[in-house]
């Protein structure tokens, strides 16, 4: 279908650049707002993931973790090593030499990647 | 157009959009008064400065309009209306703020809004009915919210699609007292079907006239032509007025095409007629320059150039509009300015012009360049790129060519315009 058929309104659309400039902040504005929301996790939620954490430290499962701190969300792949209570960040091996610390603060989602 | 909204059992229950065109009243002339409210009540009229033949009205308030006063007047006429008229001076940076609220606005009804012009927007409201209450009580609460936040009157027009919507703000919500009307699949044809073909969306002057000259002078009379005839004759697009005017369109609200952009433009009505070929083609070259950076800070580059010329001549109008195709893609000025004085001389009858306009077409991300190492263009890069950091930080006039200081030139008036008018 050509695309005057589906697009009409954008193919006659009248906006100065300035305006669609300021619109294409605006726009960019709302999707960093987006990528830095933190989301609410209700107790159940938190309990779930505490439980996948702690069963792929048991069993060495590979996870998945999406974190967000400053830099934006990050998604980390590996097996959890070791969580430390006192400084509060879990460590993981993603294959490189050094393990990585995360700090579980920082943590919003938690999935097993390997299956069972 | 339907949406799908549940499945019951085995069957899928089907219910229209929720659409809304929401229009401003006399948008420039609202912004004005709500900004000095001392205006308020008088007749206000928007027009742009008359000693650089800008000297329309943009937009007349209500009690402007009352006496006669329209858009697109010239200033002279408005006078002679309405002698006590209050001429104010654009300031466009400002309508654009307010559009922008607006938007911000829309946006805590819904997600799904589309700016379509500086004072019209749509908004995309299915699903919400059961949250925000009916459309009727939804547009009240729009209509509310705007008023109190920005003191701008707004109409609002509902269809199932954005045409309808479309349709109903500009033919009826208008001129509703409550300043909203629903147009749907049931009562579309029968509201609009005895209006002049000229008040259906997509029929200008030109095609009104196309269509005068076969008979058709409703929206009715041309639903009941065959498609495949207006396809014939006028191609996809009398196609999509024959779905027009039947209420059909297959349009979605979908904010991320606000920035679709198939190419940069930029024309410019001059302040006096010019004659001489040299002052034409310093206009042309700091116009070139004007829409090359435009197409940079995109991040653009674009294949075909597009050169248009208006005689000074009202009466027998005269001109051109041409276009070329550029060996390769790009958005430097020195590509683009030789294509620009090629269509000029070759089209430019020597009779006076009175504006002029150039664009940059067939737009793609400029990470997709062709190689091109030559040493030349590689310092012309690093040129402009540096040309472009020093306007962003500095202002638009903060560097430019010495040519611009010469006689006919330009670039210091539109420096500080938006639009055509005072920023």
């Amino acid at each position: 279908m050509s695309k005057k058929f589906s697009q009409q309104f954008s193919c006659s659309k009248m906006m100065l650049p300035e305006h669609r400039g300021s619109l294409q902040q605006h726009a960019d504005q709302n999707r960093w707002e987006q990528e830095y929301r933190r989301p609410i996790l209700d107790e159940q939620e938190q309990e779930q993931l505490q439980q996948i954490l702690e069963q792929a430290l048991l069993k060495k499962q590979s996870i998945k973790i999406i974190v967000l701190n400053e830099s934006g969300r990050q998604t980390i792949y590996g097996i959890p090593l070791r969580i430390n209570p006192g400084t509060g960040t879990i460590l993981l091996s993603t294959g490189c030499v050094r393990p990585l610390a995360v700090k579980a603060a920082d943590v919003i989602h938690l999935e097993k990647t390997d299956p069972g | 157009m339907q949406t799908l909204v549940r499945i019951t059992g085995d069957r899928l229950i089907m219910r229209p959009k929720v659409i809304f065109l929401a229009d401003m009243e006399s948008f420039y002339a609202s912004v004005e008064t709500s900004c000095n409210p001392s205006l308020r009540g008088k007749p206000v009229a928007v027009c742009g400065d008359p000693a650089l033949r800008h000297g329309i009205i943009l937009a007349a308030s209500r009690e402007a309009k009352a006496f006669g006063i329209k858009t697109g007047q010239p200033a002279w006429e408005a006078r002679r209306l309405c002698p006590w008229v209050i001429f104010v001076h654009p300031r466009m940076q400002t309508y654009i703020d307010y559009s922008l609220h607006l938007t911000r606005i829309f946006e805590q009804f819904t997600d799904r809004v589309l700016p379509y012009s500086v004072d019209e927007q749509f908004l995309d409201l299915t699903g919400l009915e059961n949250i925000l209450g009916s459309p009727q009580k939804l547009a009240a609460d729009i209509n509310r919210r705007v008023w109190k936040e920005t003191g701008i009157r707004c109409r609002i027009g509902m269809g199932e699609n954005p045409l309808q919507a479309k349709m109903a703000c500009d033919c009826f919500a208008k001129k509703c007292p409550n300043a909203f009307f629903e147009l749907n699949g049931a009562n579309y044809a029968c509201r609009t079907w005895n209006l002049p073909v000229s008040s259906l969306f997509g029929v200008g002057h030109r095609m009104e006239s196309n269509f005068h000259r076969i008979g058709v002078r409703t929206i009715g009379h041309l639903a009941g032509l065959p498609r495949e005839m207006l396809r014939r004759r006028w191609g996809i697009n009398g196609e999509v007025l024959w779905l027009n005017a039947h209420g059909i369109d297959y349009s979605t609200v979908e904010p991320a095409s606000i920035h679709e952009q198939k190419g940069v433009g930029h024309t410019a009505t001059l302040p006096r007629d010019y004659r001489k070929q040299e002052e034409i083609e310093l206009v042309l070259l700091e116009m070139s320059e004007e829409v090359c950076r435009r197409a940079r800070r995109q991040g653009k580059i674009g294949t075909t150039v597009h050169l248009f010329c208006r005689g000074a001549d009202f009466d027998s109008p005269t001109g051109f509009s041409r276009q070329k195709k550029l060996p390769e893609a790009t958005a430097l000025v020195m590509d683009i300015y030789p294509t620009v004085l090629d269509l000029f001389r070759k089209h430019w009858d020597r009779k006076p012009l009175r504006a002029v306009g150039i664009s940059l077409t067939g737009l793609t991300a400029y990470r997709q360049l062709q190689l091109k190492f030559s040493r030349h263009c590689e310092q012309e890069e690093n040129l402009t790129r540096a040309v472009d950091q020093v306007r962003k930080r500095f202002g638009k006039a903060s560097i430019f060519r010495a040519s611009s200081l010469t006689s006919g030139a330009q670039f210091f008036q539109r420096a500080k315009m938006i639009g055509g008018h005072d920023s």
